[in-house]
């Protein structure tokens, strides 16, 4: 018999509001205080070119670690398995090493006037064309992309303070415009090291907490083993979760890569060159400073650490699924296994609690 | 052979390995496996920029 879901409780959504807050609170101070050492439009926009190895890295990292990694990740974990691991990014370092090396030559076309990718490309194949293109994309695919990181966002604070998911959504909208006009560039790189830093600690702490509690490595590889998809609402199939692959029939299995061999290539092929395709990845090395060998290689470990956090987020899902078996696919509200991740953290927590 | 050659044919066995070893192995040691094989990508990529085509300004 699997254990209740925790329900939401007061002290719980005390706790969120205070953490974001807090989280909230420091972000804005940072791009205040980089906003007042602006001297000019132009080093708002893009800073000064005096940006570390350090921060570049964990800023890197904090625009790698959208609302996929750090909470879509352990949905993903938990309603698919193992065969979730090919959108869970096992292989994100890979992408993120590329994007260093790659996006480490936008720092050269900031002396001929750059600000913006599509401005680089402009400069780079002397053509306006090109610049309207990369433009028109970036548009398109920042729209998309911004749905699952509001998504992410609203649904967190769903689950934990039990507010209306549409008024969340509105309460995100807000608090990210006024994050993005605060700071201008070097705001945003500073707060978004300062987030590298965090999501990369709560990702790895999350993840080892989890494995603990679901009982270990071996548990969860068993439970695995021995349980079935199930369809958001509940209904339950034949189809094993032990492999790397889960071939779901259609039109289910069309939008899942996981579904056979020929998904799964295409998967890696996407986290491969997906780090370095998102303009606001490259963007980070704007502002950097020119750094030595020694610093380049010190900003490795750093997107390997932080590369390393959505399989942490993943293993969450695993455990939630190990611990709670298919539960949360008929949970309501209808937000299924996307509540692994809040839903372990006060399961662990309540936890904790029964045992002291 | 060039040496370089040897490194980006290494770097080309990371990313073929990463659906073989979940077809033959399975459960962490595929999971944990692709994290390592990826490392390895990343230490290649960033020893080739590094070695072979740093640039000084």
């Amino acid at each position: 018999m699997a254990p209740p879901i925790p329900e939401v409780a007061p002290e719980i959504t005390v706790g969120v509001i205070a953490a974001i807050t807090a989280f909230l609170t420091i972000s804005i101070l940072l791009g205040y205080l980089m906003r007042k050492k602006a001297k000019s439009f132009e080093e708002w926009l893009v800073g000064r070119g005096d940006i570390g190895p350090l921060v570049t890295g964990f800023a890197l990292v904090a625009t790698y670690l959208s609302g996929w990694a750090i909470f879509g990740n352990a949905g993903l974990g938990y309603a698919y398995g193992w065969s979730g691991s090919w959108l869970i990014g096992t292989t994100s370092v890979a992408g993120i090493a590329l994007c260093l090396v790659i996006g480490y030559r936008m720092r050269r076309y900031v002396a001929f006037g750059v600000r913006t990718v599509p401005e680089m490309l402009r400069v780079r194949f002397e053509s306006r064309t090109v610049q309207a293109l990369a433009g028109l994309a970036m548009i398109v695919l920042l729209i998309v992309y911004s749905v699952g990181q509001y998504k992410a966002m609203a649904t967190v604070w769903t689950i934990t303070t039990n507010t209306p998911f549409y008024g969340s959504l509105l309460a995100t909208a807000i608090l990210v415009l006024v994050y993005l006009s605060v700071g201008g560039y070097t705001g945003t790189q500073w707060v978004s090291g300062f987030q590298g830093v965090l999501l990369t600690i709560v990702g790895w702490t999350l993840g080892i907490a989890a494995l603990i509690w679901a009982g270990g490595p071996a548990e969860i590889a068993g439970a695995i083993g021995t349980q079935t998809f199930t369809y958001p609402g509940g209904n339950q199939t034949q189809i094993s979760l032990k492999d790397y692959t889960l071939p779901l029939p259609p039109p289910e299995g069309l939008a899942f890569p996981g579904v056979d061999y020929v998904g799964v290539v295409a998967a890696v092929f996407m986290f491969l060159f997906m780090a370095t395709g998102f303009p606001h990845n490259i963007a980070r090395f704007l502002g950097t400073r020119k750094i030595t060998k020694r610093e380049y290689w010190m900003i490795l470990p750093i997107l390997v650490v932080g590369g390393l956090t959505p399989l942490w987020i993943g293993v969450v899902g695993l455990a939630a699924r190990t611990v709670w078996g298919d539960s949360l696919m008929a949970a309501n509200p209808p937000i299924y296994g996307d509540s692994a991740v809040c839903g372990a953290i006060q399961g662990h927590g309540n936890g904790l609690d029964d045992n002291n | 052979m060039s040496k370089i050659h040897g490194l980006l044919a290494i770097m080309v066995l990371c990313i073929i390995l990463v659906p073989v070893i979940a077809y033959l192995l399975g459960g962490w040691y595929t999971y944990w496996g692709h994290a390592l094989l990826a490392i390895v990508f990343g230490v290649l990529v960033v020893f080739i920029k590094t070695r072979y085509y740093w640039e000084e300004e």
